[in-house]
């Protein structure tokens, strides 16, 4: 007999809200990677709706998850399935906001590109990873797949990597100017936050499922690399 | 014959009806009295008062009224406390139903303690055919056997006293003069033989009296009513017990079709305050309420309505599971409907289906439901007690601590019940478990009382998710975060 069956319900409830986020989340970096790479300002208002439906949703996961901890004494995997909730939520949140980062500096260079010829295919190369990123995260968030949340964790690196590149560039020859170099720079940056923030998600879920944390000095620690 | 009926009238009016009366008193102690009446002052009694005050002769029946009153004692007396044997959880089961009290006593209580009276009318037989000394003085000594009771009495023109065992040996065996082969002192151990045999007979009996299952019960007709889930709203209601204020104030509104539980420290009435709901709190002797009770705008307190009424259309479901045991589990489902007339069997069977599988029993017990109730577990008990509520029709379901008593997942059983049968009916139940009411219920009152002594009142009633996330009385906070006390 499945007891419980509202609290599952309302377990249930939180996760698809989570998968719907990643949805909106991967709409949002993709439109705002076009806004960025096809030096257009039409998907700008579009990443900032997303953006704030991502927020309410969020606010949302929040919410529930502050009742049910209240009112339904989760526990074990229960509880875990919560706690990862939350967080994923917030993750999701941040994503969301760092795409309407991205949507506003095309904006702001409007008519002219904000990423400089010389630069645009490691930015497109981010905009790719960054949507791979968040659709392995809806993947993770939708089957709980410990092997694809630890994949998520360190496809990571392929941000990582490119976020160098681009500093090397920045460092070599330069002569854009110091407002494209920042532009450059905080695009870059908020490429790399996104596809932390997704690594963060595949960590949650790894959580979730194993109910455990790697160690603090893994590198992998979600703690250090969160805050945007 | 004389001695059963009269002892068992006796104990139930001094169980059921006596308590603390002064009648009731008097009676018991005539009755602990006649407990120590040596036997042969009954017949000296009996002698006196039938035989020369009323001018009848010896005779079996004279010998048999001396020994009504050396049974009568140890009938009452037996039946008395098989009576009172019977948990009270058990009339209180039967009265939430909406079953008048009569009923109650005869088809629940006596049932009950049936094999306990029937012990009690055994000693009883025991303690009267163990004697002889009455029967020598009022029945006469004759050698012969005779069946006519009444002979020898004033009307008989041929006299014909009768005998008695012990005489009938004596007899025999003087007969026989010391000879060990006459015929009879063979008479004579085949009469003391006759008699132990029968003592030991009764003895027996009374072992081997077996709690019967109600078979073919009287069947109800009923309107078919639709269950409708109804409102309740209560003003400024005080409760008391005697003089004591047990609940003071209390005003609030129940919504239909949804939980509302009542939680808070124990003595703060909250159940008190359950028990008037639906008239239960009457039951105890000397409590009574204050104010208004209205369900879906109807006064339950007005003198024209009949707490029995009450009761059928607001069920209640206890603490201990309490299903009836001397019936069985279909029995125990339609026990509040066999009151109210015949019905046909088929119906019968389709309101048992119905409430046991709306109290998610029927998958369960669907095979066995001739067998005894009381041979479930717990939870099952449990959710058998629900269907029997439910089986009535009531419009409201109140659950006093209804999980109290259960194991955890019996528990999560009956609140995941609890949250399908919202749908259907308004619930109220009250809990000492916070996370309980915090789990099942829509809105959540609490209960709180100043000190020892002083009346419960109500402190705060919100939507459970505000009482839990952020409650507006300090009273309540400190109680739910567990800084209480």
């Amino acid at each position: 007999m499945v007891q419980r069956s509202e609290f599952l319900v309302q377990i249930a409830d939180v996760r698809s809200t989570l998968v719907r986020m990643t949805g909106l989340t991967r709409d949002a970096i993709s439109d705002a990677s076009a806004a960025l790479l096809t030096v257009s300002i039409d998907p700008v208002p579009r990443v900032r709706d997303l953006r704030t439906e991502i927020s309410a949703l969020a606010a949302a996961v929040e919410h529930d998850v502050y009742v049910v901890l209240a009112m339904q004494q989760p526990v074990a995997s229960d509880l875990r399935t919560v706690l990862a909730a939350l967080r994923s939520a917030a993750n999701l949140h941040r994503m969301g906001v760092l795409s309407s980062h991205l949507a506003t500096i095309a904006e702001r260079r409007y008519p002219a590109p904000a990423v400089p010829a010389e630069l645009l295919s490691v930015i497109t190369d981010m905009a790719d990873v960054a949507e791979r990123l968040i659709l392995k995260a809806g993947s993770v968030v939708a089957r709980l797949d410990a092997t694809l949340a630890a994949e998520l964790v360190a496809d990571d690196d392929a941000m990582d990597a490119l976020h160098r590149k681009l500093f090397l560039i920045l460092l070599n020859n330069w002569s854009h100017g110091v407002a494209a170099a920042i532009d450059t720079t905080l695009i870059s940056r908020y490429y790399e936050r996104f596809a932390d923030h997704a690594a963060s998600i595949g960590e949650e879920v790894r959580y979730l499922v194993s109910g455990e944390r790697p160690p603090l000095d893994s590198g992998d620690d979600p703690w250090f690399d969160t805050v945007s | 014959m004389i001695a059963v009926p009269i002892g068992i009238l006796t104990a139930v009016y001094l169980v059921e009806y006596g308590q603390g009366k002064r009648l009731a008193r008097a009676i018991s102690f005539f009755v602990d009295l006649m407990m120590g009446v040596p036997s042969i002052v009954a017949g000296l009694f009996i002698y006196a008062f039938w035989l020369l005050a009323l001018g009848f002769q010896f005779s079996g029946f004279a010998g048999a009224l001396a020994l009504v009153i050396l049974m009568l004692p140890v009938v009452v007396r037996n039946s008395e406390e098989m009576l009172k044997l019977v948990p009270s959880e058990l009339r209180e089961a039967s009265y939430a139903l909406g079953v008048p009290k009569w009923r109650t006593i005869t088809k629940v209580v006596l049932p009950t303690a049936f094999s306990g009276i029937v012990t009690g009318i055994v000693l009883g037989i025991a303690r009267a055919m163990g004697e002889t000394a009455p029967l020598l003085l009022l029945v006469g000594t004759n050698p012969k056997i005779n069946f006519d009771p009444f002979s020898l009495s004033l009307t008989d023109p041929n006299p014909n006293p009768m005998t008695t065992l012990p005489t009938y040996i004596f007899e025999q065996l003087t007969t026989a003069a010391g000879s060990t082969t006459a015929p009879a002192f063979y008479r004579a151990w085949a009469a003391a033989l006759v008699l132990t045999d029968h003592h030991h007979h009764v003895v027996e009996r009374a072992g081997a009296v077996r709690r019967p299952v109600h078979q073919g019960p009287r069947l109800a007709t009923r309107r078919t009513r639709i269950a409708m889930a109804k409102s309740i709203d209560v003003s400024d209601l005080n409760v008391y017990y005697g003089k004591f204020l047990a609940v003071e104030g209390v005003s609030m509104t129940v919504e239909p079709r949804s939980v509302t539980a009542f939680i808070g420290p124990s003595g703060c009435g909250k159940s008190t305050f359950l028990r008037t709901l639906n008239r239960m709190h009457e039951v105890i002797p000397g409590a009574r309420v204050e104010g208004k009770v209205l369900l879906d705008g109807e006064d339950i307190y007005h003198s024209s309505v009949d707490p029995v009424n009450v009761r059928r259309t607001i069920g209640m479901v206890f603490q201990r599971p309490n299903p009836f045991p001397t019936m069985s589990i279909y029995d125990n489902v339609v026990a509040g409907l066999k009151l109210q007339g015949r019905q046909p069997k088929k119906k019968l069977d389709e309101i048992v289906e119905k409430a046991l599988k709306g109290a998610n029993l029927w998958n369960e017990v669907s095979d066995r439901l001739s067998k005894p109730g009381a041979g479930l577990s717990g939870g099952q008990q449990q959710r058998l007690c629900i269907a029997r509520a439910i089986a009535v029709e009531p419009q409201v379901l109140l659950m006093d601590e209804p999980c109290s008593a259960l194991d955890p997942i019996s528990t999560l059983a009956i609140e995941d019940l609890i949250s399908e049968l919202k749908e259907r009916y308004t619930i109220v139940i009250v809990t000492h478990n916070m996370q309980q009411a915090a789990r099942v219920s829509d809105r959540t009152a609490f209960f709180n009382l100043a000190a020892v002594g002083k009346p419960g009142k109500l402190i705060e009633m919100a939507d459970t998710q505000k009482i839990f996330t952020n409650p507006s009385q300090k009273g309540t906070e400190d109680y739910i975060t567990g800084r209480f006390g």
